[in-house]
């Protein structure tokens, strides 16, 4: 009796051992099934159910048994040869049985529920959707995403353009007032004494002077470039840049290698501008006879919100990472460096390279920034939005 | 904001040892399914156990939709907890999904990590043109339908909140404890995320190498898939494993743990 009931009872028994084979069924699973007892024997438990049952099975109901030992009330589909699934609510419970542990599964078939519970999912959906529908409100959300996004580009404009002011408010008052004062003083003096010295002195001062202007003057120049945008490639850029260093300063002091994607959008006078900057430096700041460029570049997603918190839209970034093995600098002016007239090395140049690189990514909505191991190696990484035009077709951009 | 990631995130440590061990649990669970494999690790290593933002006992008001319909936003719960804690030289083990959020974290920020461990990975789960994830569209929306009706099921048991209340706190806390007493809009925006998530186009980047554990008759994550890893991950070695099912870490917690130890024993 106690056989046939097990057997013929109105649920579906099986159990199963750790590696889920099957090693107990009854009638009414293998009827519901369409299969026999000796059929399902020593299968795999899973295949008793449908493909995505199989999923929620691994991912949920296998961590729950083995965690907890037992999981109750789980809804789940068994599949048929016929291809009709039938939906049933399972109790399970793991226990010890001839000296190995089996999982005992019971379950009931619930077709009638689970067309009520069709309803109700169908009804809220509903419900989500006509929310999701409501066009004034997604029209709404749509122009709010709009607006965060210029809001974030005007902060971080803002922001530069905050920097930038003190930075020229410092130039002003230390980078010209000091040639200019030297320039006074042998003024006088080539009035009084007409030296040799204080002539060369002079023409020393106003050389400088002239430097720093010209300086200023390629700066506030790329503030006023439109960004043109065409199809570039990397290698092309970095073999212009490289050459126009080599000719300047010397030929054989630079030996770059690039890797990963060619391909990027830009300003091409720009972007060799940059590279131009980069290079110079990695020149100037070389250890032994040539300075070592190791160029990678990646398509990665990050989230284009720089500036307002909790808002995220992950989107296409090219990162170009400018690998050197110069001599570095200590990781606290990682973000001096880019400062205009910032100069932690003596050496040629006014302290404008890194700031006119930092200014053309954000000319391309970008950003960048730099680490280094001082004495071994410094990483300069460029980070490109790949579409950019959403800034030139904002309605408010031309403001 | 260092503190709060790691309430946010749950984060625990434990461990004698001083490099990073964090591991990253997949769908459908939380931080306890590595009890089995962390204390093989705990003497020599420093153990960095989390909860994504949603899941398990994390900060469920942190969540944010915007950024957990990706998986860039899982993986940045990853490169966060890294920032806050200021680890280098990470091993990473990640299960199923974070496989996944750990490459792209490591993509970004290859200085953070010294090997990704990956347990049923796989990059892609819906069958694409010459490819075979082992899913149609159709069994991902069947799996989401699953979900939400045992939802229905398990109302009480997934609102721990009400349950800690009543007159039986112990029933509470059992209930309080369990995995996957995740916010149902929660859970289904990580199956969404992570199961319609797609990149292949990303295994090429990862430049720190890389374990694969390929289970036995793994639905989710198939033998071809594992060799499709191995075969576009640079510098990933691929490992078969007699562990049948997706989650070799609680069926077959010795072999998982040999492997591991195998792979970083001949790694170091």
């Amino acid at each position: 009796m106690r056989e046939a009931l097990f057997d013929y009872a109105p649920c579906a028994c099986f159990a199963f051992t750790d590696d889920l084979r099957l090693v107990a069924v009854n009638q009414t699973l293998a009827q519901l099934v369409e299969s026999d007892i000796e059929g399902l024997m020593h299968k795999n438990a899973e295949t008793l159910f449908t493909l995505p049952t199989r999923i929620f099975f691994q991912t949920h109901f296998f961590p729950l048994i083995r965690m907890q030992g037992h999981a109750e009330e789980i809804f789940l589909t068994l599949r048929t040869p016929s291809g009709q699934p039938v939906p049933v609510l399972l109790n399970a419970k793991r226990m010890e049985w001839e000296e190995q542990l089996i999982t005992c599964c019971a379950c009931i078939t619930v077709p009638n529920r689970k067309k009520f519970e069709d309803e109700l999912v169908a009804a809220r959906k509903t419900a989500e959707q006509a929310l999701a529908d409501n066009s004034e409100l997604r029209q709404a959300k749509e122009a709010l995403l709009e607006q965060a996004r210029y809001l974030d580009e005007q902060i971080e404009l803002v922001r530069g353009q905050n920097q930038e002011l003190k930075q020229f408010s410092h130039a002003v008052t230390h980078n010209l007032k000091e040639p200019l004062r030297k320039i006074l003083l042998y003024m006088g003096r080539v009035e009084t004494e007409q030296t040799e010295a204080a002539m060369s002195k002079l023409a020393k001062a106003a050389g400088q002077l002239k430097k720093v202007v010209s300086a200023l003057q390629h700066y506030v120049w790329l503030n006023d470039q439109p960004v043109r945008y065409s199809s570039l490639l990397l290698s092309d850029l970095v073999k212009q840049a490289a050459a126009q260093v080599e000719s300047e300063l010397a030929p054989g002091l630079l030996k770059v290698t690039i890797n990963g994607m060619n391909e990027l959008e830009g300003d091409a006078s720009q972007l060799q501008l940059l590279f131009y900057q980069l290079f110079s430096n990695a020149v100037k700041f070389r250890r032994g006879d040539t300075a070592v460029v190791t160029i990678d570049s990646t398509l990665l997603k990050q989230n284009s919100f720089r500036n307002l918190e909790d808002r995220y839209r992950y989107e296409e970034y090219l990162r170009i990472r400018v690998r050197d093995e110069g001599i570095g600098f200590a990781p606290e002016y990682k973000e001096q460096i880019f400062g205009l007239f910032k100069k932690l090395h003596h050496s040629e140049g006014q302290g404008v390279g890194l700031a006119i690189c930092r200014k053309i990514a954000e000319n391309h909505q970008g950003h960048m920034d730099a680490r280094s191991e001082p004495g071994c190696y410094s990483v300069l990484t460029l980070y490109l939005p790949v579409r950019h035009e959403r800034s030139s077709s904002h309605p408010h951009s031309e403001q | 904001m260092q503190k709060n990631v790691l309430l946010r995130n749950n984060v625990k440590i434990f461990g004698k040892g001083r490099q990073p061990m964090l591991f990253a649990h997949g769908f459908g669970c939380d931080q306890n399914m590595w009890r089995y494999i962390t204390p093989a690790f705990e003497d020599d290593y420093k153990i960095i156990l989390f909860d994504y933002v949603g899941a398990g006992k994390s900060d469920k008001a942190s969540y944010n939709p915007e950024r957990y319909s990706t998986l860039e936003g899982y993986a940045q719960d990853i490169v966060e907890i890294c920032q806050a804690m200021g680890l280098k030289d990470v091993i990473l083990v990640g299960h199923s999904v974070s496989s996944m959020t750990g490459l792209l974290a490591a993509v970004e920020y290859p200085d953070y990590f010294s090997h990704i461990i990956m347990v049923g990975p796989s990059p892609c789960y819906i069958n694409k043109e010459g490819y075979l994830g082992g899913f149609e569209q159709q069994d991902i929306e069947g799996l989401l339908e699953t979900m939400e009706k045992n939802y229905i099921g398990w109302a009480n048991f997934l609102a721990p909140n009400i349950m800690a209340n009543n007159d039986r706190p112990e029933l509470g806390q059992e209930l309080a404890d369990s995995f996957c007493s995740t916010d149902p809009v929660i859970a289904q925006q990580f199956a969404r995320a992570t199961f319609y998530s797609d990149n292949r186009q990303d295994l090429h980047k990862l430049a720190v190498p890389s374990l694969i554990l390929q289970c036995d008759e793994d639905i989710i994550a198939p033998t071809e898939v594992g060799s499709y890893l191995h075969s576009h991950l640079p510098k990933s070695q691929l490992k078969f494993m007699k562990a049948k099912g997706h989650c070799p870490h609680v069926s077959e917690p010795a072999e998982t743990i040999q492997l591991i130890q195998e792979y970083l024993g001949v790694m170091a």
